[in-house]
């Protein structure tokens, strides 16, 4: 569906993308991971074409961004970031104008400005002045303009960033009605976001890909070792020697909760599952109140992975 | 074609919606009628004093004492007011951000300035049409107006600011501010239109010719005295093509954040 290769863009100073190729599947919905100015937006810019890359190709259904730029286009769906919309016109209008640059012919424009009224629930602002929106409206509407003329490709550029969680969830279970029709890439820097809404990840840094996985398998592949959380309460010395008797136990981190109960991290060699001694022996000399694996977050993974970037870096 | 239209009827509708039409229309529309108004007065002044005298009396007319001074006058106004009209064009989108929806719309940059500049035009012909009904006055006092000198000066004025508007639009397009646009479109067409004073005074003389014929105001004397040339229309169909081309080179760059 679409096939990024290579691509590289600079700017007057900075290389905002440092050759990237990736692969987007039909129906698939892909998230954009990235700390601000890693090139994100740039990426999308290049998808949609806003601009060219400075070298290598984007393909979109087999056919060069570059070369055939127009139709290209008229198959792509593009929310811009911080949502441009021209604020004094009607919101009607203003879909009307949109369907009639996308090429909607005139007979098929009203239904085709029902349905994505329909879809973005915007039936009760049709009428209105685009300025006098609330913020999650003006989202809608942006979205409503992406969704026009029906393109296979809808690209978002932080579609949910400022909007409140209410709103948050609207747009996303909208953005999820849409998988298996509609290829859809959205970027962003919330990162449960993509764990929620994405098939597919794709970290950027500094205009590198550092890492492209489903969101489950990146928790699965960068948990190194099996941390486990234990928390127990009674004396810690006693309790940490009793840990460190049980075979395969490698490291505890103590953190003390409450007065008397202590959390344990502990972690423990690889393909050795301790839970089931560890259960055992602590709960028969103390109180274990709590037992359970520790996961790492989206966010764990972002970090390591950012940091990690950052280290080779400065060794180079 | 199509995709034009429908640009420049978004155009219109925002030039409409937002009082900028209306204002700027109002305003010229009040200092051209007061023009006209004084000019009328001083015929009204001279004709009463010269008409005793039947020698002096041949020499008088209205075309001379009322509509060539107004139109000569009407380019000085459009010299100052389209600068503001044309500010926003691409400036407001830029500033908007909407510009980055238009360049992913299936939309070529020559259809984006050309729509741009096209409404901005619409707009200028609504605004100076309605001083047809000067000459239309005029007539029905039962002055004797040459109406092909009235046709060619009002081709002049149509020529002259649709240049201004596409020099108007070129500023635009270089800042996504609106001040910056108008203030450089001003001090743009000042200097053209002054630029022809050296030129009498110049030593050099190939560079005096050049510099008259650069000039917008020496090309326009000329459809206000009722003569017409191909050399002054081709002069400003360049001017146009040129600024216009300057504006796609622009916009083609995307030479922004």
């Amino acid at each position: 569906m679409i096939q990024v290769n290579n691509v590289l863009k600079r700017y007057k100073h900075v290389e905002a993308l440092k050759g990237i190729s990736f692969e987007v599947k039909k129906g698939e919905i892909l998230g954009f991971l990235g700390p601000n100015g890693a090139g994100k937006t740039t990426l999308m810019r290049i998808l949609t074409g806003f601009f060219p890359p400075t070298s290598g190709e984007v393909l979109i259904n087999g056919k060069d961004i570059e070369k055939e730029t127009l139709a290209i286009q008229r198959s792509i769906g593009y929310l811009p970031e911080n949502v441009p919309l021209y604020y004094e016109m009607r919101v009607q209008h203003f879909l009307q104008y949109v369907a009639a640059i996308k090429g909607v012919s005139r007979k098929d424009r009203p239904k085709e400005i029902e349905r994505v009224v329909r879809e973005c629930g915007l039936f009760d602002v049709e009428r209105r002045q685009i300025k006098t929106l609330s913020k999650g409206y003006k989202q809608r509407v942006g979205l409503a303009q992406a969704l026009i003329g029906n393109p296979d490709v809808i690209i978002l550029d932080e579609p949910t960033t400022g909007l409140d969680p209410k709103q948050i969830i609207e747009i996303r279970s909208l953005i999820k009605n849409m998988a298996g029709n509609k290829t859809v890439i959205l970027s962003t820097h919330i990162l449960p976001e993509v764990s929620v809404i994405c098939d597919r990840v794709i970290i950027i840094n500094e205009g590198n890909i550092v890492a492209i996985d489903t969101p489950h398998n990146l928790e699965k592949r960068l948990k190194q070792g099996q941390d486990i959380v234990v928390l127990v309460k009674g004396d810690q010395h006693k309790v940490e020697d009793e840990l460190f008797k049980i075979e395969g136990v490698t490291g505890i981190v103590v953190k003390e909760c409450n007065e008397g109960v202590y959390e344990y991290v502990v972690s423990s060699k690889e393909g050795i599952d301790v839970r089931g001694t560890l259960a055992k022996n602590v709960a028969q000399k103390y109180e274990l109140l709590e037992l359970r694996m520790s996961r790492l977050s989206l966010e764990d993974i972002f970090v390591k992975l950012v940091t990690k970037e950052n280290e080779i870096q400065e060794i180079k | 074609m199509r995709n034009l239209l429908t640009l420049i009827k978004r155009d219109l509708r925002s030039y409409f919606s937002s009082m900028i039409a209306y204002v700027v229309i109002m305003m010229f529309l009040a200092v051209v009628g007061y023009f006209f108004f004084s000019f009328t007065l001083i015929y009204a002044r001279i004709s009463f004093h010269m008409g005793a005298d039947p020698n002096l009396a041949k020499n008088i007319n209205q075309m001379d004492t009322i509509l060539r001074p107004l139109f000569m006058n009407i380019s000085i106004v459009l010299l100052l007011l389209i600068p503001i009209l044309s500010m926003r064009s691409i400036a407001e989108e830029k500033k908007q951000g909407t510009i980055e929806l238009l360049f992913t719309y299936p939309l070529k940059n020559s259809e984006i300035v050309l729509g741009k500049y096209l409404a901005l035009v619409v707009v200028f012909i609504i605004m100076f049409l309605p001083t047809v009904v000067y000459v239309g006055l005029l007539k029905l006092c039962g002055a004797e107006i040459p109406l092909l000198s009235v046709a060619i000066a009002y081709l002049g004025v149509f020529l002259l600011g649709i240049s201004f508007l596409a020099f108007g639009v070129f500023a635009s397009s270089l800042t996504e501010n609106q001040t910056i646009a108008a203030v450089v479109s001003f001090g743009g067409l000042l200097l053209f239109w002054l630029v022809g004073w050296a030129g009498d005074f110049l030593d050099v003389q190939w560079l005096g010719i050049t510099l008259r014929e650069v000039s917008l105001l020496s090309h326009y004397q000329n459809f206000v005295t009722g003569v017409i040339d191909t050399n002054d229309i081709l002069y400003y169909v360049l001017f146009i093509i040129f600024c216009l081309y300057l504006t796609q080179r622009v916009v083609e760059k995307r030479s922004w954040r």
